[in-house]
């Protein structure tokens, strides 16, 4: 039997997860590394919402991985479906709310997930207008009219 | 997994200075969400580069306009380079028609985009009518149209267009312009070599380069040792410029190379048992150069590919 990892998140809940799904988050791998994970990996800034999330999205990708292994050779000349349905899952993945977003894309980054973090990054912003930027980051305009006038006469390209 | 009496030690020792490490870590670059209070200047690790990093340029263009400090950060120089870094890396695709009418039209898009033919990112160049309108490939996003005296230098991912000053030799013979980057030294230069006649008008005898961005632009001429015209296309990595000639005597087909940097040509040797004529073109495949020979074995849709390794 592989051996468990138990993870406790900021409301003292625990995870117990496999070694491989944990291995996944580098930060985790560095610990396991130096035989220091006994007795549970306490993530006090990471709640138990987003654990979950997070848990799910390593457990994903190791199967995938695994899959991906097993049928290796068995790709048609047009590359692999395999990635084409893991990137599925992803972007069903991601479609969470704003705050959600927001944690899981710092807990990616904290736990050094790869992956996760870009996938994150990568959702944060697109497909937002300029107000709704400046609402979830509360970014205040610092422009003057005139000056706004101006920026968008210079990337006029992306207006369309 | 067996661990000898030793590394047991170790391994107590680092766990007792680890842990509270890696806690107080934990607090110095991951504070909680606080969801009233987030901005992007707190987000910890370059969060904000790796958002932006990801965005198309379109979407880039919209954050420049959230505020003062959004722009000042697209704008600064190792964002802008960081990007290019980026983006490069992403299938691209740039589709150039040229069709009855004097123009020119580039469509440039991101593969994945959705819808693939939004209507956005075109550009279009007018140019006079006549066979010796010359594309150069893409060099980092750019294209170099030439006809005639006229050169031009597009990002038709940002529809922007960039005339340099007419060339002079371009009055005197045909001649063909290249874009060519060099890494190092982070310059552009236009090359324009002459091309062989076909008509009765003179072969040029000169090559001229230009630095791009230099400011009061202006074409120089330079020296080649080895009298070429050019045959097909040209190709630049590396900070060379490849490019299928005709030697002087109009006999030997060879490939020539440009260093941008140093202004240099080079002969380039063929691999062995490799040979070329004048249906050889240079083309990007999976980023390796490669000469593709679009006529091999007659009118067959086939290709026969010479992968180059100048490296």
């Amino acid at each position: 039997m592989s051996k468990k990892i138990i993870f406790e998140s900021s409301e003292g809940e625990s995870f117990e997860v496999d070694e491989a799904v944990a291995l996944e988050c580098q930060t985790i791998k560095n610990m396991i590394e130096d035989d220091c994970t006994d007795g549970g990996i306490p993530l006090a800034n990471v709640n138990s919402a987003t654990l979950t999330k997070v848990i799910d999205y390593c457990k994903k990708h190791v199967e995938a991985a695994a899959a991906a292994e097993a049928n290796a050779g068995d790709k048609d000349i047009y590359g692999a479906n395999k990635d084409i349905e893991l990137k599925t899952w992803d972007e069903e993945f991601v479609k969470v709310d704003q705050p959600l977003l927001f944690d899981l894309m710092l807990a990616a980054n904290f736990l050094i997930i790869p992956g996760l973090l870009d996938l994150t990054c990568k959702t944060m912003m697109r497909g937002k207008t300029v107000l709704q930027i400046r609402e979830i980051f509360h970014i205040k305009k610092d422009y003057t009219d005139a000056e706004e006038a101006e920026v968008r006469k210079e990337n006029a390209w992306a207006f369309e | 997994m067996s661990i000898s009496g030793l590394q047991t030690h170790s391994s107590i020792d680092i766990s007792s200075t680890y842990r509270p490490q890696l806690i107080q870590q934990t607090h110095s670059y991951y504070t909680r969400f606080d969801k009233a209070s987030i901005t992007m200047e707190a987000l910890p690790n370059d969060l904000e580069e790796r958002i932006l990093l990801n965005l198309p340029p379109t979407e880039l263009g919209t954050y420049s306009r959230v505020s003062m400090r959004c722009r000042n950060v697209i704008q600064s120089k190792e964002f802008i380079k960081e990007y290019i870094g980026r983006s490069t890396t992403e299938p691209r695709l740039l589709l150039v028609e040229t069709t009855m009418k004097p123009e020119v039209l580039f469509h440039s898009m991101y593969q994945q985009a959705n819808p693939l033919l939004s209507g956005k990112e075109k550009v279009r160049i007018p140019h006079s009518p006549g066979p010796q309108l010359h594309i150069d490939h893409p060099v980092r996003g750019l294209v170099c149209l030439s006809y005639e005296t006229k050169v031009v230098i597009t990002n038709p991912g940002a529809k922007e267009i960039v005339c340099l000053p007419e060339n002079e030799a371009g009055k005197q013979g045909e001649t063909k312009c290249f874009l060519g980057y060099d890494e190092d030294t982070d310059v552009y230069k236009v090359l324009c070599v002459p091309v062989p006649v076909l008509s009765t008008r003179e072969e040029a005898r000169e090559y001229q380069v230009l630095t791009v961005g230099s400011g009061g632009e202006s074409w120089r001429g330079i020296e080649c040792k080895h009298h070429h015209s050019l045959v097909t296309n040209g190709i630049c990595k590396g900070g060379v410029v490849c490019f299928v000639a005709l030697s002087e005597c109009r006999q030997i087909v060879r490939v020539m190379s440009f260093d941008v940097n140093s202004e240099i040509f080079t002969v380039t040797e063929l691999p062995k048992g490799a040979e070329i004529h004048e249906s050889f073109s240079f083309v990007n495949y999976n980023g390796t150069m490669a000469l593709v020979d679009e006529l091999f074995n007659g009118y067959y849709p086939n290709f026969l590919i010479i992968i180059w390794n100048s490296g």
